[in-house]
């Protein structure tokens, strides 16, 4: 029977953690500590999820996990994934939770390896668009427009910066399973995570986590907000699975923009010119998206 | 590990002599030293006309909704952190955010 909202197992795995009210990242752990079951090997490098989840001198993990080093995610999955396929166990998940910056910035070479040593690992990307452990600080996937504290007017960059984008990363490492999801489609979230325990070999996965200290925004809006960004086409639900991609909800008319960035401190000085922009490099970004879904059924050897 | 129900809290004595605190966690794991019950300054209230959907329970970031007697939700008082999400997400607007007086 594949998961689901109605059928998400009982057991707890992350209880008491002293991440904020409403914390997406949280969500998203107990989610997929609940899917892969308590055999799970976690490894967590520096940031949110380790500093709430490993509280001294008692963790809020029920599994067994390790801190890495900030870098070295990718290179720590590997490490436990070999010794599992060394003593022949079939049943330990080993799967890591990094942050956006810990996968976009100072992970990404790990990240890198550890796809290429073709390990059966899941590689589980948390993105609250920018460095919220040390003070809300700009990372790679932070996107045009957004206040932090070392952008506080915005982050305006006069040339296209788009948010680096992790999915295409993945997929050009010819992966069997990636795929980008939201906590807000639930539904859609449990079943890629379910999908990249059963896959053999490496797997990525990049959802989307607001964070309400570090957005501005309120502590409830969380799962609202993970809706309305992939209602508005700023998040698109995609699958990349024996090199096809597959777009798992396509919106026919896109809702408006201001819907998700009202809610948000973050997008306070915002201007109505910029919206326009912003809607314009979306409608770009859909129009790639779609000519690589094409190009990837009709000839998957070169997807 | 069961379920969240089982999660409980065993207070930490903090030694006097440095040498005597633990390099690894004090204890199995379903304790933990703290309770995060002095976070919250409001408190979900579960009214009658629930019916133990269980998206409560799904969407709770702390895990601190449990399924009672025919899946009937309660709420576990040493881990709401009263955000709120669970009022926000119930279909059925059967979750009130109240004062906390659980303290």
């Amino acid at each position: 029977m594949s998961i689901s909202i109605k059928t998400l197992p009982n057991p707890e795995h992350f209880v008491g953690h002293k991440a904020c009210g409403g914390c997406g990242g949280s969500l998203i752990v107990r989610w997929v500590l609940k899917v892969l079951g308590e055999k799970t090997h976690v490894v967590i490098p520096a940031g949110c999820m380790s500093a709430v989840g490993f509280i001294y001198p008692q963790m809020a993990l029920g599994v067994n996990a390790i801190i890495s080093p900030f870098a070295a995610t990718g290179a720590v999955l590997s490490g436990i994934a070999a010794v599992v396929r060394a003593k022949g166990l079939t049943d330990v998940p080993v799967v890591g939770f990094a942050g956006d910056g810990a996968t976009a910035d100072i992970g990404l070479q790990s990240l890198s390896g550890a796809l290429d040593r073709r390990e059966k690992i899941i590689y589980i990307c948390y993105d609250n668009e920018a460095y919220m452990n040390t003070g809300i600080q700009k990372s790679g996937a932070t996107p045009w427009g957004v206040r932090t504290t070392t952008s506080p007017r915005g982050f305006r960059p006069e040339l296209d910066a788009p948010k680096k984008d992790l999915l295409r990363i993945a997929a050009a490492h010819g992966i069997p399973y990636a795929a980008t999801a939201s906590v807000g489609y639930a539904n859609d979230l449990l079943k890629k995570i379910e999908k990249a325990g059963q896959v053999d070999g490496p797997s990525f996965l990049h959802i989307f986590a607001p964070c309400p200290t570090g957005w501005g925004c309120e502590a409830d809006a969380t799962v609202q907000l993970g809706k309305s960004v992939v209602d508005t086409g700023l998040w698109p639900l995609l699958e990349w699975e024996s090199r096809q991609l597959t777009i798992n909800r396509q919106p026919k008319k896109f809702a408006p923009l201001e819907e998700y960035l009202a809610g948000q401190g973050r997008y306070r000085n915002i201007t109505e010119d910029e919206i326009a922009a912003l809607e314009a490099v979306r409608d770009r970004n859909w129009r790639e998206l779609r000519a690589w879904n094409i190009h990837s059924s009709v000839n998957p050897d070169f997807g | 590990m069961a379920d969240q129900s089982d999660w409980k809290v065993r207070p930490f004595q903090r030694p006097k002599n440095p040498q005597d605190w633990p390099l690894t966690p004090q204890c199995e794991s379903g304790y933990l030293a703290t309770s995060n019950s002095g976070w919250r300054t409001l408190w979900p209230q579960i009214l009658d006309n629930c019916n133990s959907c269980g998206l409560c329970f799904v969407y709770c970031p702390d895990g601190a909704i449990a399924k009672g007697e025919n899946d009937f939700p309660y709420v576990l008082a040493d881990w709401c952190k009263g955000c709120g999400l669970c009022a926000k997400e119930c279909p059925k607007d059967a979750i009130r955010m109240n004062e906390d007086d659980q303290k």
